[in-house]
């Protein structure tokens, strides 16, 4: 039995469908991320899942109990889960062991045990030494991991965790998430982890739930995601794709401006469709013309609009004999010309047929 | 408590009178000595209760403060709770808490004679028959035939100018003179009870065109009649309607004021005393009323140019009250004249 | 599907509209509860009153009728109402340039005009009024003296028995709200936005009248109504300035139908129009504020740099002392030097000096005494009782925690619509009669003053908790904490300061309040302004004013201690903190 379950869960704020039916699973000991642009409705999600709000249609479930209805909402209080917020919220009139203890006043435990908890909690989280520090004396990689284990100390059912490393700067962010998902697979606590920035959710979670206005527009483990997007904006969000407009001629066969595309995987489109020919940039290769006509199928003339060197390799621009514009990452090597023409190979296994 | 005090009451009015027939049919030595006795009872249950509470418009601040520490000095253990506000306020403020059935008040003492006729009325007054009345001169003797108030104290009012003033006005109706305008101070009858005496009795004298001419002159109007005096003093104004009291003990200390009693007649204002029958401290409210007519009380208040109320105390200008042209309203005119005068005044003023 | 379901090791959720106080539900309710009976029950009564007759308290019309058919009722409307307007337009005037100068100039001395406008504002009206007939009476008045001794005139030119005295001195103790809300929407105005016209070319002058002033214009105009509101409900001052004059304002009308017979269900009639006025007026000044916010954005309002005024210094800070001087120097000059005389009209001469009244007024005279007892205690009550009140019902309507969160704030502020003496009659009416008897007791006054200031420590508060994160209470309740617990965990101690501040707020014009306590008193529950005012008449000037020093010496020692206490935010400013 799942751990958290969302069904058909909607809301409305004022006419505006900020979700539109979500259907979520989450299970036992997993940390699910929940990835999307701003505005897409994770916050939304976030303040349903710990009871803030009631959902205007659909339920959510906890093991085999009903948390959130239309009709009803077990209190924040009483659902047994923690969130970490994006702000942290540590509370600044209390010491970090005030705050981490906190939740742990209310369960009855004995000072002694209070203190060895939290002892503990503080070693997880690398905070050992600072239990009378004040929050405005810590720094804000600090602050988070003790609002992290104030969550963690009371061991909840649930973790959410709503953006929590987006006020931190990149080099903290990237060391964060590992000791995000370190601290995870030791409590093995069911793990809700809502972030716009991809990267993160690949490095973080066990399944990504990809969201964009309103909707769950695909669940998987992270490299089904990203090698199998079932839509464009799944394919574009999960680290930026070529997405061209492609006639179906036949199963797997589309026209792609004036080149005849193969891909490797014809789905269910049948001729005369309307698709979008998705490629990876890295997928992408290009021939010079220099070194001879290439060996490959799903070839097309280009022509270069811009280049940018990157050190381990090149950013291409090219435009196709067919008008459209494709961009390609290749290996480091010699410097193309301005305007030089070559020759773009598009793999039919790197191709995959999306919906428009 | 209600029961206890009407009980006590009539008890103490009988003992009272049947001592009095009593003491009479011995002799006035009996009298007095049945008198003393009465007083001594009287001062024992007033301590038990602590203290009396007494609102007054009858005289200034100083009069006040004087009779409460004679009155302390007397009966010491028994303390004196009082306050000086003009008539109309004080009248006021016991209709507001009769109203709202709140008992704080032992001792009623207002300016305004027909307050009294009203509260009578109400039947709020105790029936008591103080000791020592029958020291009041002859004319003021029994103001209620029901006893249920006596006379507390006598005031004039009369013209008040700054030493200054030369010729000084002879009349009342020498103030209408136009050589004043803008140099003329008075009360207002909405709140005092000596303002009002004054005003209904000017109306009834000259009718009303007295005080739409006096407008005419552009007079400051204040609220209390001793307003009049620290107008003069302060040398804001330099005639007015004002006391006798206050004024000549302004004058003793040295001020530019003084005080002329006018041909057309001084205006007595006889200011009534009374205790109410649910009076918290019943006991010490009939000695403090009877202190009244004591030779204490008559001196303290002279000493602050009050007229005495007993004839054995001489009177603070050296001519007794007896002696005096003076003009006295009915209560009864009073009763119905000091109201239509605060609208006709509200009208005529302005305020 | 209305089931809410349960199962072993769960609570069964609560029904909707309670589902997020569970027991906190009782005391967040009692809170709004005790609120909507403090303000509603008095106003109701107001309009009960105002349609029965006072003869037979049959139901009628006719109080309306006689109210506003007759002229002598009318003059004081006509009265009221020139006085609001020009004192407002006057208090707006000083509370602009003053809080101008002292938050975006570099003019010399902002701190101590920043001390004493507060003075000012912590000072009673009614007791400016007292020491500016000392000034200014026409014939006895020192300035005039001076005057007539300096200029050889025969009179001098003041004569503060009139309606401008009367517009001056209530201008000149309301300037200090105006400089309140001036003072705070200029703090947030983001100084980019000025020094974009300086990049421009715009000198001070311009950029002042042509960007600043602008930007704040809704709070100057909330300031402005708030003027505008005091001074319609003022008592105190038109008692001694106007009634010399032969005027009559709507208060001292009031005052009237009060006396012997009384009238107070005329009085109601009489007070109801007056209070459909000031609701509008207020309700238009709510709307101005909303509008503010949208215009001056950032809520921090970066650094800014004081304009550099140059030569213009020395003439802006002469212009800024002249309302602090009239409303203070010279007020607590001649009040002091009158409480030290022996007798006021012989003036501060030697030979005319005593202390004999502070005497009289601390140990002879045992009723100032106990006023002065009363006036603290009652103070003190009151301020704690809206406090208490304002942060459970801020809180309850800032967290949305039962539907119709609305409708408590605005019962929370409405009485700050009702003019101290009309508020006394709607109190008087509920309560000097079974089954609620509170006359002749002292909590009539404290009920009176904690209903009149709520408002005050209602908008302080609900400002306070806007600037807490919500989320610092959603994650207490998501480690298991009740709504009360987070409440008085996490929201009250980060509130500290603001209550503080609130309860000053609230605190000191309970204490020099005067025109509600002048019908709701028994001498037995005297405050110190009822004293006073008693003692005004019948020429105690003297006494008078050696309370009236004692008074203040006492409200200010009081700031004082607060200020050291806690500091900068008690001054209206925003400080540290």
């Amino acid at each position: 039995m799942a751990r958290i379950r969302l069904l058909g869960v909607k809301k409305d704020f004022g006419g505006v469908a900020a979700l539109r039916g979500i259907d979520l699973d989450v299970a036992h000991g997993e940390l699910l991320a929940i990835l999307g642009p701003s505005g897409c409705g994770k916050s939304t999600t976030m303040q349903l899942l710990a009871g803030f709000l009631p959902p205007d249609a659909g339920e959510i479930w906890a093991d085999d109990r009903l948390i959130s209805s239309p009709q009803s909402v077990v209190p924040p209080e009483r659902r047994r889960m923690s969130l970490v917020f994006q702000s942290y919220a540590v509370w600044p009139h209390m010491t970090v062991f005030e705050n981490i203890s906190f939740g742990l006043e209310m369960r009855k435990l004995s000072g002694k045990e209070i203190a060895g908890r939290v002892g503990q909690m503080l070693e997880i989280v690398n905070l050992t030494g600072f239990e009378h520090r004040y929050p405005h004396e810590l720094s804000g990689g600090q602050q988070q991991r003790v609002a992290l284990a104030r969550a963690l100390v009371v061991e909840p059912e649930t973790l959410l965790l709503d953006e929590p490393l987006s006020n931190l700067d990149a080099n903290l962010r990237e060391q964060m998430r590992f000791e995000i998902r370190r601290i995870h697979e030791r409590t093995r606590i069911a793990t809700i982890y809502v972030t716009h920035d991809q990267a993160e959710a690949m490095v973080i979670a066990d399944r990504i739930a990809v969201m964009n206005k309103g909707v769950i527009e695909q669940t998987g483990k992270p490299a089904e995601i990203y090698e199998q997007p079932c839509s464009r904006f799944v394919a574009s969000f999960m680290g930026g794709a070529n997405c061209l407009p492609a006639h179906v001629l036949g199963p797997g066969v589309v026209r792609c401006g004036d080149v005849q595309v193969r891909a490797a995987d014809p789905r269910e489109f049948r001729p005369g469709d309307e698709v979008v020919l998705c490629i990876r940039p890295h997928a992408v290769r290009v021939h010079r013309i220099r070194n001879g006509p290439p060996r490959g199928e799903n070839l097309a003339n280009g022509r270069l609009l811009q280049q940018a060197y990157l050190g381990d390799f090149h950013d291409l621009r090219i435009a196709l004999s067919g008008g459209a514009q494709i961009r390609a990452l290749t290996p480091a090597g010699p410097a193309y010309d301005g305007g030089e023409e070559v020759i773009v190979e598009l793999p039919p296994n790197a191709c995959r047929l999306l919906r428009t | 408590m209600p029961d206890n005090v009407s009980r006590i009451d009539r008890r103490a009015f009988l003992k009272l009178s049947a001592g009095a027939l009593g003491a009479a049919a011995l002799g006035p030595g009996a009298l007095q000595a049945a008198e003393a006795d009465e007083e001594k009872k009287l001062y024992e249950a007033a301590k038990k209760e602590g203290k009396v509470v007494w609102w007054t418009s009858h005289y200034q601040l100083s009069a006040a403060e004087a009779v409460r520490d004679a009155f302390k000095a007397k009966y010491p253990g028994v303390d004196v709770e009082f306050i000086r506000q003009t008539a109309q306020v004080i009248f006021q403020r016991l209709n507001q808490n009769l109203k709202a059935g709140v008992k704080e008040l032992d001792v009623f003492a207002s300016t305004d004679e027909s307050h009294y006729l009203k509260l009578k009325g109400q039947g709020v007054l105790a029936a008591h028959k103080p000791l020592g009345v029958n020291h009041l001169p002859k004319q003021f003797q029994n103001i209620d035939p029901d006893n249920t108030y006596h006379l507390g104290a006598l005031a004039f009012v009369v013209i008040n100018h700054h030493s200054s003033v030369s010729p000084v006005p002879q009349k009342w109706t020498d103030l209408h003179d136009p050589k004043w305008q803008g140099q003329i101070t008075l009360g207002h009858p909405g709140f005092s009870g000596y303002v009002g005496n004054w005003v209904v009795a000017m109306w009834d004298k000259y009718g009303w065109d007295y005080f739409t001419a006096l407008a005419k002159n552009k007079p400051k109007i204040g609220r209390s009649i001793f307003d009049t005096v620290t107008d003069i003093v302060g040398g804001e104004r330099k005639v007015g309607a004002g006391p006798e009291n206050q004024s000549l003990e302004s004058k003793a200390k040295g001020n530019p004021i003084d005080i002329k009693f006018p041909a057309d007649d001084a205006v007595l204002v006889i200011s009534p005393v009374g205790i109410l029958k649910d009076a918290p401290h019943p006991n010490a409210g009939r000695l403090f009323e009877s202190f009244f007519y004591s030779k204490e009380y008559s001196q303290a208040i002279a000493k602050t140019f009050n007229y005495p109320l007993r004839s054995d105390v001489p009177a603070p200008t050296g001519v007794a009250i007896e002696k005096l042209k003076y003009y006295r309203n009915k209560a009864d005119r009073l009763d119905k004249g000091i109201p239509e005068a605060i609208e006709k005044w509200r009208e005529t003023f302005g305020v | 599907m209305a089931e809410s379901v349960g199962s072993a090791g769960g609570a069964p959720a609560l029904p909707s509209a309670v589902r997020k106080l569970d027991p906190s539900a009782a005391v967040f309710g009692a809170a709004a509860l005790i609120l909507i009976f403090l303000v509603v029950v008095p106003l109701a009564w107001i309009f009960v009153a105002s349609v029965h007759s006072d003869a037979d308290e049959t139901l009628t019309l006719s109080n309306y009728v006689r109210a506003f058919s007759r002229s002598i009722y009318l003059e004081p409307i006509r009265n009221s109402l020139v006085l609001a307007t020009a004192a407002a337009v006057l208090a707006t005037f000083f509370g602009t340039v003053l809080s101008w100068a002292v938050s975006r100039t570099d003019m010399p001395g902002r701190g101590l005009i920043r001390v004493m406008v507060f003075a000012a504002f912590a000072t009673p009206s009614f007791l400016g009024a007292t020491a500016w007939i000392f000034l200014a009476a026409p014939n006895s008045g020192w300035l005039n003296k001076i005057w007539i001794a300096i200029s050889g005139a025969e009179r001098g030119p003041f004569n503060i028995y009139s309606l401008t005295g009367a517009i001056l001195v209530i201008a000149l103790y309301s300037f200090p709200y105006t400089f309140a809300f001036a003072s705070s929407a200029l703090e947030l105005v983001p100084s980019d936005m000025e020094r974009s016209a300086a990049l421009l070319g715009a000198r001070w002058p311009r950029i002042t009248w042509r960007i600043t002033l602008p930007l704040v214009r809704p709070a100057i105009l909330a300031g402005a109504l708030l003027s505008f509101l005091e001074a319609i409900a003022e008592f105190g001052t038109p008692a001694f300035l106007l009634i010399p004059a032969g005027k009559q304002v709507i208060t001292t009308q009031l005052y009237l139908f009060f006396q012997y017979p009384s009238r107070p269900n005329l009085a109601a009639a009489y007070a109801v129009p007056l209070l459909l006025v000031t609701a509008s007026l207020f309700l238009l000044q709510q709307r101005l504020l909303k509008k503010g916010r949208f215009t001056s954005i950032g809520g921090k309002g970066g650094v800014r740099e004081p304009f550099r005024l140059g030569g213009w210094r020395w003439p802006l800070l002469a212009v800024c002392l002249v309302p602090t001087v009239c409303s203070l120097v010279l007020p607590y000059t001649a009040l002091l030097l009158t409480s030290l005389s022996r007798a006021w009209g012989r003036g501060p001469v030697p030979g005319n000096l005593t202390t004999q009244w502070y005497r009289w007024a601390l140990v002879e005279n045992a009723a100032a005494r106990a006023a002065i007892g009363h006036s603290l205690s009652y103070a003190a009550a009151a301020a704690t009782i809206a406090t208490v009140l304002a942060l459970f019902t801020a809180y309850v309507a800032q967290r949305r925690l039962v539907p119709g969160s609305r409708l408590l704030a605005f019962v929370a502020m409405a009485p700050f619509v009702v003019p101290g003496i009309i508020l006394a009659i709607g109190f008087f009416s509920a309560y000097a009669r079974p089954p609620l008897v509170l006359y002749g007791t002292a909590w009539m006054l404290i009920v009176a003053f904690a209903t009149r200031f709520l408002p005050i420590a209602y908008s302080g508060t609900e400002s306070a908790l806007r600037g807490i994160d919500v989320e610092l209470e959603n994650a207490a309740r998501t480690l298991g904490s009740s709504t009360l617990r987070t409440f008085w965990r996490i929201t009250l101690p980060l509130l500290r300061r603001s209550i503080v501040a609130t309860w000053l707020a609230a605190f000191i014009p309970s204490l020099r309040e005067l025109s509600s306590a002048v019908f709701l008193f028994t001498p037995s529950t005297a405050v110190i302004t009822n004293v006073i005012f008693d003692l005004s008449d019948a020429g105690n000037f003297e006494p008078v004013s050696a309370l009236g020093v004692l008074m203040m010496a006492l409200t200010f020692g009081l700031i004082a201690l607060a200020y050291r206490l806690f500091g900068r935010t008690v001054l209206f400013s925003r400080g540290r903190g």
